[in-house]
Parts: C-alpha cells; sequence; structure tokens
C-alpha cells in the first residue's frame, strides 16, 4: 500500500513542486569543462558558492549544480569540445534539469574552460524563452570562446597553458585575449598555482578570487527582470521539448556509455600501447595503437587497472585522434600534464562535461543586524513625495522637491515652493500624508573598499564600495526601496537594488571606482506603504560625501630614476593621507632586483616594511645590502588601503616592469691602490 | 488446396513474428514494472533523506556516543553511529571536540557531516544522490552563514581511501541539482 501512495506521489510530483518564478534573487548557471570529474565538479560550485555567499544585494542566492554527463568514458567530451555543435543532447538535457530548478528570473551563467562553451549556449537559448537580456549574463573562466554577451565578462589567465597554447588550436574555436597578465601572478607573492594553470579553483579561485567575485557580483548587479512583480508563472523558461531524437539519443548513448566504461575499467594495455607507438613517434600510429589496445582489452580479463590508468588510456585515445584527424596540436606529453592535475587525488581523475549551478532564492529576504552608531557627515534628509519609479527610471536630482501623491496613486501635482498655511478649519492630515512627512533619514557607517586582485598593472582596479545603511523608520510602510545611481559600468542609470522590510542594510556594495576615476555614486531609500504604488519620501546619500580616494605617493626617496643610490638605503614613500597600519606589512610592497639579461627578469629582495606613527610615510628596508650598480623596481599590493579602506587605484605598480629602474644604486667603489713598496 | 493447409501455411510465415512480438511485448512489460518498482523504491529513499533532520538535542550532546575503535569504524564505509543520529561517531564526536563552546557551529557542522555521510550510505541511484546533494546544498548554505568551515568536516568524513572511493563512486549518478528548499540550518541558533 506504502508504494502505491509513492507512486501516486511521483506521479503528481510535477504538480507540487512548481513555484513562482521569483523577481527577488538571483539563479547562477555554472558549467564545468573537460578535465574534470564529477566530484570535481560539485566541489567547484561548493567554492564558489563559499566565495559568492549565500546573498547579494539583500536577495538569496541558493546554488544548483549540474552535470551533462560524460560519454564514451570521456572521450566524448573532448570530441564536444571540437565540434560543439554535437553538444546539442547535453545542452538540452542541462536546459531541462535546470528548468527544474530555477526559480528567479534574474540568472548569470558562470562558465568554466569548455563550460563557458556551454554558457553560450546557454545563455543564448535562454534569453529567446525566457526573460529578456537584460535579466541574464554570462561570466567566464578560462573561456577558450569569446563570451556572446554584449558586456559579459571573464577571466583569462595569461598562465594558463591549455588557453595559452591549445584551445585556440582545436576546431577553430579563438579565445578571447587574456586579461590577467602573468606578470600580475608573478607579483602576487601568495600566488598559488596547478601544473597547467587552468583548474577552476587551484588555478583561478585560489588567485583571483576577488577579482572574479566581483566582476560576478557586478554583472549580478545590473541584472533587470522584465517585470519586478511576481505574476509571471511558475514556469522561468520554457524547456526545450523532448523530442522523439532526443529520446533515442539518450537510449544509444546509454548503450555506448554502458560500454565505453566497462572499456574503461579495463584499457591498461591499451594506454601501454598508446604509450609505446607515440614514443616510437607518430600521433596516428598512436591512436590506432591505443585504439586497437583498447578494443582488444574489451574482451581481456578485468584488469587491477586503477581508473587513473584506464581513464586516461581513453583520454589519450581522444587526443590521439584529435591529432591525428589534424583538429588539435594538443600532443600526449601534454595531455599527460593536463591529466596530472586532476590525478592529484586518489581515484579523482576522471574526465567529465560540464556541471550547472544555479542560485534559487527562495528563503526570506534577511532583515540585518542593527548597525553601529557611527553615523558619518550625511546629507539632509531630502523630502520628496512623489510617486517613485516602480521600474528603473530617470532619478530626481538632487534637493528637487516634489508632491506629495495620496495613497491611491494620486497623480503629482506641481507645488509651491512656500505654500500658504493651512486654514485652521483644515481637517486632520490623513495617514498618507503623515506618511508623507515622514522621511526616511539615511545614515551611513563603515565605509569600506575592496581592492581587486593581486598587484600589477591590472590590479586594483576594479574597487567594490561596501557600505552599512541604516535608515529611520516610516510609520505605516511597508516596506522600503534602495536604489542607486551613477555606479559603475556607466551604462547603468538608476537600479533597485534591493526591497526590504527592514530599516537597515549592511553590506550594501556597488562599484563606482575605476582607473579612470570615481564616478559620484547616489543611494536612495524610497518608502512605501502596504499597497506598493505609492511612494512617499526619499532620501540621499552622496557619495561625494564619503572618502574614495585612495591613498597616493606624493614623494619618493630615493626619488623616481633616481642613479647613485646607496646600497644601504632605504626607501621612503611618503603618502597624502594615512594609511591603514593593519594593510601595512612586509608583504604590501615587492623590491625586485633587475637582471640585465635577455630575456630580463628581477630578483625580490626581502624587505621590512615601516609605518610612521601619523601613519603617512612608508620605510621600506632591504634585509640585504643592494648590490652596486644595479636597477631596483617597487611594486605595492592591493592589500593596502587607507583608513576607510579605500586602495591605490594602480598602486604604484609602474615601476613593476622587469626593465625601468626606479633607481639605480652606486657604482662599486674602486679599490684603493696598493701600497707602493719604499 | 484446402482452408487449413493455406491457414497453416500462413501460420507458418507469421508464427515467428508473432512470437518474437509477443515476447518483446512481455519483456518490455516486465522492464517497466521493475523499473516503476524502481522508481518508487527511489522515491521512498529520497524521503527518507529529506526527512532526516538534525536535532537540538544531537547540538546539545544529550545523546553523545563512545568514542568508536577507529579500526573497526575505518573498515567500513559507512563506519559506526551507536547513536543512530545519521552522523558517523567518530566526525561527531570530532566537532563536538573542535567547538565545544559554539552550538551554532556545531549545529552547521554536524548538519554537514549527516549530508555528506549520506553521500557514503544513501546513493544507489541518480534520484537519491540528487536527494543527498539537496541536502547537501541546504547545509551548505548553513555552513556558510553560521561561518562554519565545510572542509574540515569533509576531511573528517572521507578520511579513508575506502570512502573517497565510495564517495566517488555516488558522484557518478551526478545530475543537475539545487538546493533543498526551505530554512538552511535544521536547528537555527
Amino acid at each position: 500500500m506504502r508504494r502505491v501512495f509513492v507512486i501516486l506521489f511521483i506521479f503528481f510530483l510535477p504538480l507540487l513542486a512548481q513555484a513562482a518564478c521569483s523577481a527577488n534573487g538571483y539563479t547562477v548557471v555554472f558549467t564545468n569543462g573537460i578535465f574534470n570529474t564529477k566530484a570535481k565538479a560539485y566541489e567547484d560550485k561548493q567554492a564558489l558558492q563559499d566565495k559568492l555567499g549565500n546573498n547579494f544585494n539583500g536577495q538569496p542566492v541558493n546554488y544548483i549544480v549540474g552535470y551533462n554527463e560524460r560519454h564514451i568514458a570521456g572521450a566524448g567530451d573532448l570530441v564536444e569540445a571540437v565540434l560543439p555543435q554535437l553538444d546539442q543532447y547535453d545542452l538540452g538535457t542541462i536546459l531541462r534539469q535546470m528548468h527544474e530548478q530555477v526559480q528567479t528570473r534574474k540568472l548569470i551563467v558562470v562558465g568554466h574552460s569548455q563550460g563557458a562553451m556551454y554558457a553560450n549556449r546557454i545563455y543564448d537559448y535562454l534569453w529567446q524563452h525566457a526573460e529578456p537580456k537584460e535579466a541574464m549574463a554570462i561570466y567566464g573562466v578560462a573561456t577558450p570562446e569569446t563570451i556572446l554577451q554584449d558586456k559579459g565578462k571573464y577571466i583569462n589567465y595569461e598562465g594558463d597553458n591549455v588557453i595559452y597554447n591549445h584551445s585556440n588550436q582545436i576546431g577553430g574555436v579563438v579565445p578571447p585575449p587574456f586579461n590577467v597578465s602573468i606578470q600580475d601572478w608573478w607579483d602576487d607573492p601568495n600566488a598559488k598555482g596547478d601544473n597547467v594553470g587552468h583548474g577552476f579553483i587551484t588555478a583561478y579561485l585560489d588567485n583571483f578570487a576577488d577579482r572574479i567575485t566581483s566582476e560576478i557580483k557586478s554583472e549580478m548587479f545590473v541584472l533587470r527582470p522584465a517585470y519586478s512583480s511576481e505574476a509571471g508563472g511558475t514556469d522561468c523558461f520554457i524547456p526545450p521539448d523532448d523530442t522523439f531524437g532526443h529520446k533515442a539519443a539518450a537510449v544509444g548513448l546509454v548503450v555506448t556509455d554502458f560500454y565505453a566504461d566497462s572499456v574503461v575499467g579495463i584499457a591498461k594495455e591499451g594506454y601501454g600501447q598508446a604509450k609505446v607507438a607515440l614514443r616510437a613517434g607518430g600521433t596516428a600510429l598512436a591512436a590506432v595503437g591505443n585504439f586497437f589496445g583498447t578494443i582488444a582489452s574489451v574482451f581481456s580479463p578485468k584488469s587491477n587497472t586503477s581508473d587513473a590508468d584506464s581513464e586516461r588510456a581513453l583520454n589519450d585515445t581522444g587526443i590521439a585522434l584529435l591529432n591525428a584527424l589534424n583538429l588539435t596540436s594538443l600532443d600526449m606529453q601534454t595531455a599527460d600534464q593536463l591529466q596530472r592535475d586532476t590525478q592529484k587525488k586518489k581515484n579523482n581523475n576522471r574526465m567529465g562535461g560540464a556541471a550547472v549551478l544555479a542560485l534559487v532564492p527562495e528563503e526570506p529576504q534577511p532583515q540585518g543586524e542593527v548597525l553601529g552608531s557611527t553615523t558619518e557627515a550625511v546629507d539632509t534628509p531630502t523630502a520628496t513625495t512623489t510617486p517613485f519609479p516602480t521600474a528603473p527610471a530617470p532619478m530626481p536630482a538632487e534637493n528637487v522637491h516634489y508632491n506629495a501623491p495620496s495613497f491611491g496613486g494620486a497623480a503629482a501635482v506641481a507645488q509651491e515652493e512656500e505654500a500658504p498655511p493651512a486654514p485652521p478649519e483644515e481637517p486632520a492630515p490623513t495617514a498618507a500624508e503623515l506618511f508623507a512627512a515622514s522621511p526616511p533619514v539615511i545614515s551611513y557607517s563603515n565605509w569600506r573598499g575592496e581592492a581587486g586582485v593581486g598587484v600589477g598593472t591590472s590590479a586594483c582596479q576594479m574597487v567594490t564600495r561596501i557600505v552599512d545603511i541604516a535608515w529611520s523608520a516610516v510609520p505605516n510602510a511597508a516596506y522600503y526601496e534602495l536604489w542607486v545611481t551613477g555606479m559603475v559600468p556607466a551604462y547603468v542609470a538608476d537600479f533597485l537594488y534591493a526591497t526590504t522590510t527592514a530599516t537597515t542594510f549592511p553590506d550594501f556594495s556597488f562599484v563606482n571606482a575605476t582607473p579612470s576615476g570615481i564616478t559620484p555614486a547616489t543611494i536612495w531609500v524610497v518608502a512605501r506603504d502596504a499597497a506598493g504604488n505609492s511612494a512617499t519620501t526619499s532620501s540621499l546619500i552622496s557619495s561625494a560625501l564619503a572618502d574614495q580616494q585612495g591613498p597616493a605617493v606624493v614623494s619618493f626617496s630615493p626619488a623616481i630614476q633616481a642613479t647613485g643610490v646607496a646600497v644601504g638605503s632605504p626607501v621612503v614613500l611618503t603618502y597624502d593621507e594615512p594609511l591603514d597600519p593593519t594593510t601595512v606589512s612586509d608583504q604590501a610592497f615587492f623590491l625586485y632586483q633587475l637582471i640585465v639579461m635577455f630575456p630580463p627578469s628581477r630578483v625580490a629582495v626581502p624587505v621590512t616594511v615601516s609605518l610612521s606613527q601619523d601613519g603617512t610615510a612608508v620605510t621600506i628596508t632591504p634585509e640585504q645590502t643592494l648590490e652596486y650598480a644595479t636597477g631596483y623596481s617597487l611594486a605595492s599590493s592591493c592589500a593596502m588601503s587607507d583608513l576607510v579602506g579605500n586602495h591605490p587605484p594602480f598602486g604604484i605598480s609602474i615601476f613593476s616592469n622587469l626593465v625601468d629602474p626606479y633607481f639605480t644604486t652606486v657604482d662599486a667603489p674602486s679599490s684603493p691602490p696598493p701600497p707602493q713598496e719604499m | 488446396m484446402n482452408t487449413s493447409g493455406v491457414l497453416g501455411r500462413v501460420w507458418r510465415w507469421i508464427k515467428w513474428p508473432i512470437i518474437v512480438l509477443a515476447v518483446g511485448y512481455v519483456a518490455l512489460v516486465g522492464w517497466n514494472i521493475t523499473y516503476r518498482l524502481g522508481q518508487a523504491s527511489t522515491a521512498e529513499a529520497v524521503a527518507q533523506i529529506h526527512a532526516q533532520k538534525l536535532t537540538l538535542a544531537d547540538v546539545e550532546g544529550k545523546n553523545l556516543p563512545p568514542v568508536p575503535d577507529q579500526a573497526e569504524n575505518d573498515a567500513t564505509v559507512a563506519g559506526i553511529d551507536k547513536n543512530n543520529n545519521g552522523i558517523r561517531d567518530d566526525v561527531e564526536l570530532a566537532i563536538f571536540k573542535k567547538y565545544p563552546n559554539s552550538a551554532k557551529i556545531r549545529a552547521a557542522e554536524l548538519q554537514y557531516a549527516m549530508t555528506e555521510q549520506m553521500f557514503l550510505t544513501r546513493v544507489f541511484d541518480t534520484g537519491t544522490w540528487k536527494a543527498v546533494a539537496e541536502e547537501n546544498g541546504r547545509a551548505h548554505t548553513c555552513i556558510i552563514d553560521s561561518g562554519a568551515n565545510r572542509k574540515e568536516v569533509e576531511t573528517l568524513t572521507f578520511n579513508t581511501d575506502l570512502r573517497t572511493i565510495a564517495k566517488n563512486n555516488a558522484f557518478e549518478f551526478t545530475t543537475t541539482v539545487g538546493s533543498a528548499g526551505g530554512i538552511p540550518c535544521d536547528v537555527s541558533l
């Protein structure tokens, strides 16, 4: 009987599982690349969630990880990488599975490696079958393919050997330019890496987490659903039809994968033959040897071959076949190198396809903690009593006064600057009028900035501003809207940042600083009544009131491009404002001895860094005597900041190249002449 | 030629196709029944996975297990769970030992440990993997909210080659999955 109920439950589950597609919250679809295990794909999702967190913009974030089935024991994924059009089956599967999970209108696809190609296709499908492009975004990590979205961001690190050496040679796919130089990685004393610089965690997240999360958040930040109400139905997008062709392919792949997985366990002989053949020369011969060895092994008794060896065989087979067909120049040696990355963990060597993760908001909005009492300079709240736009619309200029509509949506009426006093017989103000007369007085505290990643020429460029916001409660207000305008990128005009019933909003973050300068940003709080269709007042906080400038060096000792500097001289930098002493450490500055040879290089000189009492002068003392007649360069870390968390936009990385010295030490003293014999 | 002779000749031609079709039909029906029963079995297991929750008593340590014999505990994938709360005893005790004064972190890590253990003991197909992953996603959300450390729980849970292999075997059933809905933490403190 219990089974009958269970079967009935299964039958009706789709009806029970339907939930509203919400305008509140974000969905991120993450697609993993090949050269990953299934467990690794899941771990990648976990790691990304660790970095991105559970909430953004006051809206909940939940994660979904998915996977497109590995086919032909991994070799199929390589084929997909070469011929992306063959991945339609997996794309359809991912989209159908996503359809059950995605419950938000705002969605970002994050793809790693081959997964970025999936990201492009998922994005391309979704905007045609769901929300407009403004509600969706893509972010690519180690992407072999240009991101489709107009303003889609990506991170390709110059030290990524897979992208650097091979992706542009596979199937004609051309990767976008590198946007993180290997110099940045070298400059970072805490840099980590794997064998090939391609792993999602080991190469990218471990080194560039700040940049990745900052850029993903900046993309999420500007997402706008087509409408903000919940009246859009239950489906967030229309899934692809489960066609007969798809079902037939599924059946076919079940059989194929079954046999391929069987082969995987007993392919050691094939692997060995492939290696012998390869070493003998000729990738085509290797392919043939590997292929026949693998086939032969099907009929062999199951050996003690580890999954590692057997899967290497299958993947080597794929690489060799691609070589034989002149589809790639990826050689076996490099393939081995790639695989070593995934073989670091025992039994963790399987290659895989794509993974999907999503953020689904079904949790209540955070109410926020009560902020500290510190209230920095705040604009005098300016009462505005006009309906605030329910959708993004031009924001009113500062200090512009508007008339108050009554609840119920009366049209705004121009108001004289000095209205005549109300006659004594005038009735008591209505609730709506009282509401309109009580602007939420906004204050903020804990203003801070977060730098970009690493140090060097591309470092510290994007600064995320974070501030805790609070405002006075407005009687009868049902909820509050936080709006922001003027943030970077410039095409974002006015943006409904969050809706909350609380009167505090911690960790309000936005980007308004780039190397080209600071864009004044304004944050607005709008109170609304229970009907939500009648705004009452707004207050503002001008970004100009807060210190947003990073510390800048006003004097250098030795002077820039000085020569003849004594070898025992410390470097003293004087800043235009005090630095946060907790951010100044021996690791915050890098002194390099330039090696003049071809190619030029440099050697880090250990230094001790101290900060003056007033916090404006940094003394960098070499822990070893400098070389005579030698050029030295200097770089600073993004971690260093002023007292409110502003980082130097560029550090002082202009001195961090390999050729131009910041200063040159004095020539070695000539040795005294030997004493003359008398 | 009489009628029976004609019928006999016709029957001789169509006999085998009909038999093949009939056998195929019976096989399909049999497969379908097996599949449906399998689905029911999966649904039952999925329901059990979603029903297993951490309790306040677990967080307060009101039923802490004795220290297990490590060799005996590590001899099997499942290990020892004397107090039968879904958390392996050695993991449970290690969490209590590390966080004796933080019930919040303990609660998050115990919940996460419970779901990690499920990867080892409850997964037998895609449906069960998905259910465990959904609960694991919810527990992970709780971990982040609580400022706990999921890595140390994973290290404790997958502490032997046997368990690492079992975990990887379970992940062979990986599919698209999201976090289970509802409040992230079973025990909110």
